[in-house]
């Protein structure tokens, strides 16, 4: 595992932006039993998603919550020196699209603009990558555009992966701050499991043809193309029970972190009975650990800030606070990070769209 | 109610199955209801039913409808 620290830089300010559109999963047809539906929501914790309309994309949930961001910061657009967009869903192949956002958002073509193509860990390895580069001062503020569509790549006739997904936009914003206490993070990867969440076509190692646009049925309501999101629910479970609540433990001992330490947990929002599992293994009071899964479902690398926002944004307007965040997903890769904020710029939840 | 009954009105109510098929042929996505989130769903049941918290292990290993009696044999639940 890698064990990371970054000194002189701390969290300004997060802003989140979601479709206006909502998607019921009671009303989904995916169920056609009695009670089934019921039966996933009670055991997701999930009732209801935002999905992006036709024509609107992550990038588009991201400028939104990003130009509320700066704005009520005050920073100068020609001040941010960094920008990063994590998400896999680009907005073209080539190129990157933080080089399209650097322009969106009216940046300076002095910015440094990155793409980190993760899911579900994406924040935190946002939050590392940018940390690092303003750690000497060189560059003095950036932002990490976290966002993802999963809507878009899960097919709507199945069911094991539709209930769970929702779309959301974050915008975090970093900046150089000398002897702020350091940010501490965890990281570990086990690729062999890549495939547990998993798009077969469409890449370079399986180019799209004719055969990735059919639709194939693999169970009773869950078909779909190669070009889908394929979700090995047991694998990822077992990778979520078996290893996420010892990268909190390991980050905390690594960093001499106590639990007295930390006023909020903030975990990836995958579903409520996992997550509540690792609550339980870890012994944590459960007002420390806040969900925003029943409305928003899980956002991939936007649902911590997207928490933070719907969950806890006065506690973090107005409170000095000290945080645990833990990611997993996608890699299959494991994330956690501790840090600090003091009155945090955190803009009410904004939506996109009508 | 016995624990064996208990176990079945688990079975029969998660996976909205019928008592007749509940035996060795009952495993891991050998019908449509036992998904991974079908999953979820009947281990937190038996979770409340017997009042014990399953270790992930035993989650994981849950594969079957006679695999899941010989785990919750560790947690003191008798047939």
């Amino acid at each position: 595992m890698a064990f990371l620290t970054t000194n002189n830089v701390s969290i300004k300010g997060i802003s989140a932006c979601v479709p206006a559109k909502v998607e019921e999963n009671i009303d989904l047809p995916l169920f056609l039993r009695a009670g089934e539906a019921e039966k996933v929501i009670a055991s997701t914790g999930i009732e209801r998603k935002r999905i992006l309309a036709p024509n609107q994309i992550a990038s588009d949930l991201c400028v939104v919550a990003a130009e509320k961001l700066i704005a009520d910061l005050g920073w100068g657009k020609d001040e941010i020196d960094i920008l990063i967009f994590v998400s896999p869903a680009r907005d073209y192949i080539i190129p990157p699209t933080s080089s399209i956002l650097q322009d969106r958002l009216g940046l300076s073509e002095n910015c440094h603009t990155l793409d980190i193509p993760s899911g579900c860990p994406g924040w935190i390895q946002g939050l590392n990558v940018l940390a690092a580069l303003l750690a000497n001062g060189d560059a003095r503020r950036g932002l990490v555009l976290a966002g993802d569509s999963p809507t878009l790549v899960n097919s709507p006739k199945d069911k094991e992966t539709r209930p769970l997904f929702g779309d959301a936009g974050t915008a975090t914003a970093l900046e150089y701050s000398p002897n702020t206490t350091p940010i501490r993070f965890l990281f570990e990867t086990d690729g062999k499991k890549y495939k547990a969440i998993f798009i077969e076509d469409g890449g370079y190692r399986n180019p799209i043809n004719a055969e990735s646009l059919k639709e194939i049925e693999y169970a009773p309501n869950v078909v779909r193309r190669k070009i889908d999101c394929k979700l090995d629910g047991m694998e990822v479970f077992a990778f979520g029970l078996s290893r996420v609540h010892m990268g909190i433990v390991k980050l905390m001992e690594r960093f001499g972190i106590e639990d007295n330490d930390v006023n909020y947990y903030l975990f990836h929002q995958a579903n409520l009975y996992m997550n509540e599992k690792i609550r339980k293994k870890l012994k944590i009071d459960p007002a420390k650990v806040p969900y925003c899964l029943r409305d928003f479902g899980n956002t991939s690398c936007a649902s911590i800030p997207l928490t933070v926002i719907t969950q806890r944004r006065e506690e973090y307007v107005d409170e000095k606070l000290s945080s645990v965040a833990c990611s997993f997903g996608t890699g299959l890769t494991l994330c956690s990070c501790y840090f600090s904020t003091d009155s945090l710029v955190c803009p009410e939840l904004l939506e996109y769209g009508s | 109610m016995s624990n064996i009954e208990k176990y079945d009105d688990v079975f029969i109510k998660s996976f909205e199955i019928d008592g007749s098929m509940l035996g060795v042929d009952l495993k891991y996505q050998s019908i449509p209801t036992w998904d991974s989130v079908g999953h979820m769903s009947m281990v937190a049941a038996l979770e409340d039913v017997f009042n014990i918290m399953l270790e992930t292990e035993d989650i994981i290993d849950f594969s079957s409808y006679e695999k899941g009696k010989e785990i919750l044999a560790k947690y003191e639940v008798e047939f």
